[in-house]
């Protein structure tokens, strides 16, 4: 008898740890401006506007009662787990992520787009020129789930015929270890983004393709709440959302300006000259109007990565961003 | 193991042992591991916890069984092993030539104690980013650092075992006029062999965690990927039900291996009557 009474008892006790966890997992509501806001980015110069709200103490000057913490994790899937955990109440990435979550209910969506971005398949060795040469080859990208992957599935599936051939290449990494893996030669290519394209092209790598060649002009980075997020706190998400509008016209209206505060927050290295170049590259352009989503909605959708496809773009954004007439 | 608990039941008052410990050990073990499913499922169900941080054992069984049918599962799981077992027999190959020369030469055996001392403390993974920088992003990587998670418990203890022989026994041998070959093989092997299979379970524990956290944290690469891979790539997918049914593969993996160092130990050590089971 006293053995089953322990067993019981051991069971009963694993439950309430368990059930314990959970309910400290859980969410808590709110009314008005959060309290509280992790704001989580990736490193690039795609996330520029959510710099210059953070330089510029934006939120802070509109909300003082609101405590604002700033993270910079290494991939899209990390700040997919901190929003589904609840430990990062707004998170910045690419629309493959988004996507990924939004399929699997993750009931996020874009609260503000933040450029259309082209995105660069890099290489170093002089006899990688055409997709087919990339068969075999270790390709960085921060992760299988990352936008780059799509777009490298979608050269596979133009070049190769099979959206999959070129998976098992695929290497996990985030863009500054893969920029200087390339340069090294540990992998053979790496597909990125604005400012690492750059940086490997005057290091020595050239350009193999370009995503803009395969999915037209498109999103790339945007800013991503919950929907719960948004219910919970429209106002501020609305007024977050005309911070982004603002620091994007502040990078377009004075990218000198911008340069400088993007090189305070990088700790003074590079020069603020060759911010300016960044931010001024047209492989990059500023704006929240979202683009390509349904396309790529719909090839994620074929090559199986998602399980449904939005009937619009409109359900893979909140209001605010309805006006910008997107796609 | 399941014989060890008969012989702790026995120490259990009466009326338990009717109920319970009476039972056969599978039939035990069996109804427990029933008990802690209906409990998983009863949380589920009860609770209803996010799909996103939590599966039901219903939907992991499903994820289990669609990954063993497709194949990734089963790859995973190939890929794991087959690292392990090279990553492990380099490090066992590598331990017995140390233990060899600490075993003939005092300078080899204070060379092992140090190198131990030394690298033994050190965790597998600690050694990745080194490891990925000299052997480049593959699974020579991994091995390496696998190898180096089991050199040192393997050759602590075959040399301890060697250290220990009682020398009674030894004496005996070259009393009954065995030849040194002989002496080696029917006296000092199996006298060392319970430090050996120790060694080998310890080697195996290090190597096993090793190589899942080496996988966790550098999924090598797409379809090449072990075990750890799978977790984690299931993970970035958002397909829970997957990561649990990776971990459970690994737990099964875990029970499979214990068994297979069970029967091994029953067969030897065991039955010469040097460890009491």
């Amino acid at each position: 008898m006293k053995r089953i009474t322990l067993v019981l008892g051991l069971a009963a006790a694993v439950a309430v740890a368990v059930l314990a966890a959970a309910a400290l997992a859980a969410p808590r509501g709110g009314g008005g401006p959060p309290d509280k806001l992790t704001i989580a980015y990736q490193p690039g110069i795609g996330y520029a506007p959510l710099i210059v709200i953070k330089q510029q103490r934006l939120i802070e000057k509109r909300y003082p009662g609101t405590e604002v913490e700033w993270k910079v994790l290494a991939s899209g899937a990390a700040i997919t787990d901190g929003v589904i955990k609840g430990d990062i109440h707004v998170g910045a990435g690419g629309v493959g992520p988004m996507l990924v979550g939004w399929a699997r209910g993750v009931n996020w969506k874009f609260l503000a787009p933040m450029n259309d971005g082209d995105l660069w398949l890099m290489a170093k060795d002089p006899n990688i020129r055409t997709i087919a040469d990339l068969q075999g080859k270790r390709i960085a990208m921060p992760s299988p789930t990352s936008i780059q992957a799509m777009v490298l599935r979608k050269m596979a599936q133009v070049k190769l015929g099979d959206a999959r051939a070129l998976d098992r290449g695929i290497i996990s990494m985030d863009h500054p270890d893969a920029m200087q893996a390339l340069i090294s030669g540990q992998i053979d290519a790496h597909l990125t983004s604005a400012p690492f394209q750059f940086q490997e092209k005057v290091r020595g790598a050239h350009v193999v393709a370009k995503s803009y060649t395969y999915f037209g002009a498109h999103s790339f980075l945007g800013v991503m709440v919950t929907q719960k997020f948004y219910d919970d706190h429209p106002a501020f998400s609305k007024a977050l959302y005309a911070d982004v509008v603002k620091a994007i016209d502040l990078i377009k209206t004075k990218p000198d300006a911008v340069a400088k505060i993007l090189q305070e927050d990088a700790g003074g290295f590079p020069t603020q000259r060759q911010f300016k170049q960044w931010i001024t590259n047209p492989a990059l352009s500023y704006t929240t109007r979202p683009r390509g989503l349904m396309r790529f909605a719909a090839f994620m959708n074929r090559i199986g990565v998602i399980s449904k496809v939005p009937a619009s773009w409109r359900e893979l954004v909140f209001p605010p961003v309805y006006p910008t007439k997107g796609s | 193991m399941a014989t060890r608990s008969v012989a702790v039941s026995t120490r259990r008052p009466r009326e338990a042992r009717l109920r319970w410990g009476r039972l056969p050990a599978w039939l035990r073990f069996s109804l427990l591991l029933a008990a802690l499913i209906a409990l998983w499922q009863a949380y589920v169900s009860i609770e209803q916890p996010d799909e996103l941080l939590f599966a039901s054992p219903l939907a992991v069984a499903e994820a289990f069984v669609d990954g063993w049918r497709d194949g990734t599962l089963a790859r995973a799981t190939w890929t794991t092993v087959q690292v392990l077992a090279l990553g492990i027999g380099i490090g066992a190959l590598i331990a017995v030539v140390l233990t060899v020369f600490a075993t003939l030469t005092k300078i080899g055996e204070d060379m092992l104690s140090l190198l131990t001392a030394i690298l033994n403390p050190l965790p597998g993974v600690a050694v990745l980013p080194l490891a990925l920088l000299w052997f480049g992003l593959n699974t020579n990587a991994l091995l390496f650092v696998i190898a180096n998670a089991t050199i040192w418990p393997i050759a602590i203890n075959v040399s301890t075992g060697f250290r220990t022989v009682n020398p009674t026994l030894v004496a005996v041998g070259r009393n009954i006029g065995l030849s040194s070959r002989r002496l080696v093989t029917d006296v000092l092997v199996p006298a060392g062999l319970p430090h050996a299979i120790s060694g080998l379970k310890t080697a195996w524990a290090f190597g096993w965690r090793t190589v899942i956290a080496a996988e966790l944290v550098f999924g090598v690469s797409g379809a090449d990927g072990g075990l750890g891979f799978f977790i984690n790539n299931a993970k970035l997918y958002l397909q829970i039900p997957q990561v649990f049914a990776g971990l459970v593969m690994i737990a099964i993996l875990g029970v499979v291996f214990e068994t297979l160092f069970g029967v091994l130990e029953r067969r030897t050590i065991v039955r010469w009557g040097m460890k009491t089971s």
